[in-house]
């Protein structure tokens, strides 16, 4: 299913399903989520990232999506994921998205060589994070409230800003 | 098996989408954090061809009941610069596990970080 087609045809309902499993409420639960981000206005790009996330999450919602036992990505982290792509400032590049086994989702950005950061989220309120630029590296921890702390917006700049 | 040797070539097989990118013909970070083991499962490929590369990274699949999308090679080399260890196990044969991990996760993105810099990608036909 693509979210963004039922953006773009003006689709703002809620999704019907005609699944009854649990895994189904669960995806129903996770497009209802982004279509209430798509009510508001959003661009063409952060539009696109909602919709590789939700991509993402319906393929590694299972245990062992890599093949190496990986954690099935969690409702919760994929909600705080969203939140996150939703609260970064519109002059920011969005982020390319990824599983990790962990059960994390991953966001990354990346101006080239030796000059990325990412940063993940597994819906605990806290934020785990790394980056090189060139010579220099950061990596930690922060919690996730309401708004997306400094050194994230800081290391964020730091690659394209 | 041969001792390892530091410009010895590992394969790390991928079978998700979302931990590669071929526009930029890079694989992701996220293709090389371990597993809840501890470790991240790669393959000596050193004196094989291609197509016996492949071989492999099929036999591995068809065990996992998954479809291999293509691979991410290392070296010997860049595993032990980042502070890990490979332990070579030979089961399923030329099979090495690559371990001594640091236990938070921020410290392992950040090696994972630098092994998908190092790393070489190559997609299945």
């Amino acid at each position: 299913m693509n979210a963004a087609v039922q953006y773009q045809h003006g689709d703002y309902s809620k999704f019907h399903s005609i699944g009854f499993s649990q895994d189904s409420h669960i995806l129903e639960n996770a497009l209802d989520q982004v279509l209430a981000h798509f009510r508001e206005s959003v661009s063409l790009g952060r539009l696109e990232t909602f919709n590789s996330l939700f991509e993402i999450y319906t393929n590694c919602a299972v245990e062992d999506w890599d093949g190496y036992g990986a954690l099935p990505i969690s409702e919760n982290a994929y909600t705080e994921a969203l939140k996150l792509i939703e609260l970064l400032p519109s002059s920011f590049p969005m982020p390319e998205i990824t599983a990790e086994p962990s059960g994390e989702i991953g966001m990354e950005w990346r101006k080239g060589k030796r000059q990325i950061f990412v940063v993940s989220v597994r819906g605990k309120n806290i934020l785990t994070y790394a980056g090189i630029f060139g010579l220099n590296k950061a990596h930690g921890t922060e919690y996730f409230g309401g708004s997306i702390p400094n050194v994230i917006i800081e290391n964020i700049k730091r690659l394209h800003l | 098996m041969r001792e390892l040797k530091e410009k010895e070539q590992l394969a790390r097989y991928l079978f998700e989408r979302s931990q590669y990118k071929p526009s930029e013909n890079r694989a992701k970070y996220s293709a090389f954090l371990p597993a809840r083991d501890g470790n991240i499962s790669v393959f000596r490929i050193y004196d094989l061809s291609e197509s016996e590369v492949w071989q492999i990274g099929d036999g591995v699949a068809q065990k996992r009941d998954k479809n291999v999308l293509g691979r991410a090679d290392i070296i010997v080399f860049d595993v032990l610069k980042a502070g890990l260890k490979v332990n070579p196990d030979n089961n399923p044969p030329r099979h090495a596990n690559i371990g001594n991990w640091p236990a938070e996760r921020h410290e392992q993105k950040l090696i994972a970080l630098e092994l998908a810099e190092d790393a070489e990608l190559h997609l299945k036909k």
